[in-house]
């Protein structure tokens, strides 16, 4: 008689064979058990790296209550509050690749007192904010505007954390650049955007898990305080880092690193706290079972279909809906638009790459 | 017999429409429609022909069917509903609890929001110049709260930078009608709290001669 192992009961979800290899990546099913289900009434904010736009983008298409707390002016055309990053995020915090930062943001909102409040001289004679040099193009004409802006979007960021009833924050990297006399992280490398790079102040720091953590469980302290009914979704993007700046390192092997770390940093937040839930868009995308059909021919930004595919099954598991977005053409067929390219800051390295 | 002087705009153009009647002058065009009717695009062109494309295009859509073969000045107001630009602003600011202030935005920004809120006005005053017509404008009677004024001087003073950098010419009476950037009350339109009266056209027109007699003495002015 055969004996019984903890296998023996187990689901067929739980076998690569019947889970993976048989149904192939259209017929994946059930593969996410969310612990909290999103209806459209929830208050929902998003802020992280890039891949966290098209998660934005998604949210208003399907008329999810997406918070927008730093809107445009309405007289304002859509293309030109995406160009000063409005609307891309619910706060005009740019992209906050590093937990790390989204710490530092939620740290300086609810106590702003502690803002650093360097600025980085644009080749254009304008100041640049060195947390989110993008979001004002052309930069800003002195300082007062400068903080002026910052101000704003603390107060946003706090009525944000304030009123959501959902956080999902895409983990997008571990290297980041930070000032080593201040300890201000930047959003990306001194120089890119404005700014000077110093080898003497500026610091490249590649985070490991236990660092993330930390960071992390002080975000969650935050939320405790301010929103103890917030639930937050992490995700991690399946889109490639651009560069990696760590001496002697292959862009291919950091990019291992950096998302393999955080996918285990997501799956011990997940395990830590009740309120954390991960959603495995990285995995619809980047598992090898995936064959990497959804990443464009760079093989590191990701196809409108392949944002379309992670977004089914997001909403099929959050709220049971497999209603595919309005107005979406079929996959692959979506004609390229400004809308559908993510602000991505990691451009500007690729330009230097190019140079 | 063709007109002297060919007056287009919102409803702002009316007291420049009775200036011109109290003098005799011969004008042709007259109000389109309202600011807010003409933020939306309210014409289109068909071959040298100026077709008035808004509310009322069967009534009125003929007097302004040769704008652009019309030889002779234009005096246009297009776009300066400045104080619905100001209003709206206001809205926005309060709705985020600022202050109505131009820097609740950069000042790229806010430039770049007066524009797209005027890019059919804009769009109109291009027009004009592609056709090398002899083009005046004039700003907004200044009438708002005064907590609005800030907004509609900043707004202003994109708008005319930008209408200006078609070819076309400010008239700008301001600094004859103002009293601390409030209209003075004898040139206020007593029916309601916003336009100016025929005095205050006149006025315009008063500038408007000055600065054609300007242009007629440096040569610069088309024959």
């Amino acid at each position: 008689m055969k004996s019984r192992t903890p296998y023996s009961e187990l689901p067929a979800r739980q076998f690569w064979r019947t889970a993976v290899a048989e149904p192939g990546p259209f017929g994946l099913q059930d593969l996410h058990r969310p612990k909290f289900q999103i209806s459209p009434d929830h208050k929902i904010i998003t802020a992280g790296s890039c891949f966290a736009q098209t998660l934005s983008r998604a949210l208003k298409q399907r008329s999810y209550t997406w918070l927008d707390a730093e809107p445009a002016p309405p007289m304002m055309l859509p293309e030109t509050a995406r160009r000063y990053n409005y609307g891309i995020f619910s706060t005009r915090t740019g992209n906050i690749y590093t937990v790390a930062l989204l710490r530092q943001w939620l740290d300086w909102a609810f106590e702003p007192e502690t803002a650093n409040q360097e600025t980085w001289l644009g080749e254009n004679g304008r100041l640049y904010d060195p947390v989110r040099p993008t979001v004002e193009p052309e930069g800003f004409a002195d300082e007062t505007a400068f903080l002026a802006a910052r101000e704003q979007t603390f107060a946003s960021l706090r009525q944000a954390i304030r009123t959501a009833d959902i956080l999902l924050f895409t983990l997008g990297l571990t290297e980041a650049w930070l000032n080593r006399e201040t300890g201000m992280i930047y959003q990306m490398c001194p120089g890119t955007q404005g700014g000077e790079f110093d080898p003497a102040r500026h610091e490249l720091v590649n985070y490991f898990s236990d660092a993330i953590l930390r960071d992390f469980e002080a975000i969650m302290q935050r939320l405790k305080v301010e929103n103890p009914d917030i639930k937050v979704i992490l995700t991690v993007s399946p889109v490639s880092l651009t560069a990696t700046a760590v001496p002697d390192s292959h862009a291919l092997v950091a990019n291992t690193y950096t998302k393999s770390t955080l996918r285990s940093v997501a799956g011990e937040a997940t395990r830590r706290w009740k309120n954390v839930d991960y959603f495995p868009s990285y995995e619809l995308v980047a598992a090898p079972a995936m064959r990497g059909m959804f990443y464009n021919p760079n093989q590191r930004t990701i196809s409108p279909a392949g944002v379309d595919f992670v977004m089914r099954h997001f909403f099929q598991s959050y709220s049971g809906s497999l209603t595919a977005v309005p107005g979406l053409q079929a996959a692959g067929m979506r004609p390229a638009s400004q809308d559908d390219e993510p602000v991505c800051n990691e451009m500007i390295l690729d330009f230097y790459n190019e140079r | 017999m063709s007109a002297d002087l060919f007056l287009i705009g919102d409803s702002h153009i009316i007291a420049l429409c009775e200036a011109a009647d109290a003098r005799g002058w011969s004008w042709q065009g007259g109000p389109l429609g309202t600011g807010m009717q003409l933020e939306q695009c309210f014409w289109r062109q068909q071959g040298t022909e100026f077709v008035y494309t808004g509310t009322g295009e069967n009534l009125i859509g003929h007097r302004f069917k040769d704008l652009l073969t019309f030889d002779g000045p234009i005096i246009s107001t297009l776009g300066f509903n400045s104080h619905r630009f100001a209003i709206d602003f206001a809205s926005y600011a309060k709705s985020r609890q600022l202050a109505p202030l131009p820097s609740v935005l950069s000042d790229q920004a806010f430039a770049d929001t007066v524009r797209d809120s005027r890019r059919n006005a804009l769009a109109f005053y291009r027009l004009l110049s592609d056709h090398s017509r002899e083009v005046y404008f004039t700003c907004s009677p200044q009438r708002v709260a005064s907590s609005l004024l800030p907004v509609l001087r900043a707004f202003e003073d994109v708008l005319i930078d930008e209408v200006a950098a078609t070819g076309a010419r400010f008239i700008d009476f301001r600094h004859l009608a103002l009293d601390d950037h409030v209209l003075r009350p004898e040139f206020c339109n007593a029916k309601d709290q916003m336009h100016g009266n025929a005095k205050l056209g006149g006025l315009i027109l008063d500038v408007f001669e000055e600065a054609q007699f300007s242009i007629a003495k440096t040569g610069s002015l088309k024959e």
